[in-house]
């Protein structure tokens, strides 16, 4: 474990752009885990919010209302908020 | 003799267009002229209600030219309460994250990135929740009773049913909640495909049994009177 522990330190030092800190391996270790999480959640919002803007075509092909464009419109915004969430996830994380 | 043969023309052109006219205006009612209910309610002005009368800048993918929406039918709000309720404490629970440190582990910009996270997350929940109630409608026109289901954004199912292939229809309203607010559910059963229609959780279901009962006495008289388009 004392050998371990050092090891540990060096190889999270090479993917982490500050200095390297005392932190505890398993810190750095959540870390990335979230930070790979982020990034595919946000992956997968974009997705969802692609598939959200056809299914709001299909709805509104499907009931026609005065609402209709508004929530199109929306969803459009949202896809590309969804965008620049999954591409700040990848670059600033 | 020319001129005469046009007079003829002409005037045969004119008697058969009046009488056509008068066959169409035979042929369907206004619906206000043989329904009470239609005649007691107001036409409604809220894109948002549960219950549209007559709602206006509407059109679904099947309708007919002739055909027109009387009713338009979704859950009534109160029914949405849970899931408003979940997003109202959705809200609110970034605030204790700090109290609780159960972030610490992480650096500062990935804190406000968790935080950023779970409001898109409560974004996406409560738009999918509303678009489900918003489209999840039911559609009552004087020729149709129309069933429209979307199921978690990605299923559609869409049935009718003609006025003339019911053949019961009954109103259930449950709990507390439902005969204070006056809401429940519509059960139309039919001789068609589809044996059952529900219309869910809708506001005023004997207001709604009521107008189907009205719709289906005026298509028995049409067929009787010899109608029937």
């Amino acid at each position: 474990m004392s050998l371990l522990t050092p090891m540990l330190q060096l190889s999270f030092s090479t993917f982490t752009t500050g200095p390297v800190s005392s932190e505890l391996p398993v810190d750095s270790l959540l870390v990335w885990a979230f930070r790979i999480t982020f990034i595919l959640l946000s992956l997968m919002l974009v997705i969802f919010s692609f598939v959200v803007i056809r299914q709001i075509k299909v709805m509104n092909e499907t009931v026609t209302t005065v609402l209709g464009p508004i929530f199109r419109i929306i969803s459009i915004a949202f896809f590309c908020v969804s965008i620049l969430i999954a591409l700040a996830a990848v670059t600033s994380l | 003799m020319s001129d005469e043969a046009n007079h003829d023309k002409e005037l045969r052109r004119f008697v058969t267009s009046s009488a056509s006219e008068e066959v169409a205006s035979r042929v369907r009612r206004d619906v206000t002229e043989y329904s009470e209910v239609m005649r007691s309610l107001e036409k409604s002005q809220s894109p948002l209600s549960a219950f549209c009368v007559k709602p206006s800048n509407l059109y679904f993918a099947t309708q007919d030219s002739s055909e027109k929406v009387l009713l338009l039918l979704r859950k009534h709000p109160v029914t949405q309460l849970p899931w408003v309720l979940l997003a109202a404490i959705g809200l609110i629970i970034p605030l204790f994250w700090d109290l609780g440190s159960f972030l610490g582990f992480l650096p500062a910009e990935h804190q406000a990135a968790a935080v950023v996270a779970w409001y898109v997350a409560l974004i996406v929940f409560v738009f999918e929740q509303f678009l489900s109630w918003y489209y999840n409608v039911n559609i009552i026109t004087d020729e149709r009773v129309i069933d429209i289901d979307f199921h978690s954004l990605i299923y559609r199912n869409i049935s009718s049913t003609k006025l003339a292939k019911i053949e019961d229809v009954t109103a259930t309203t449950h709990g507390v909640l439902g005969t204070i607010i006056n809401y429940g559910t519509v059960t139309v059963q039919t001789a068609g495909e589809k044996r059952e229609f529900e219309f869910e959780n809708v506001p005023a279901p004997n207001t709604i049994v009521q107008l189907l009962n009205e719709l289906l006495q005026e298509e028995e008289l049409e067929q009787l009177e010899g109608r029937v388009a």
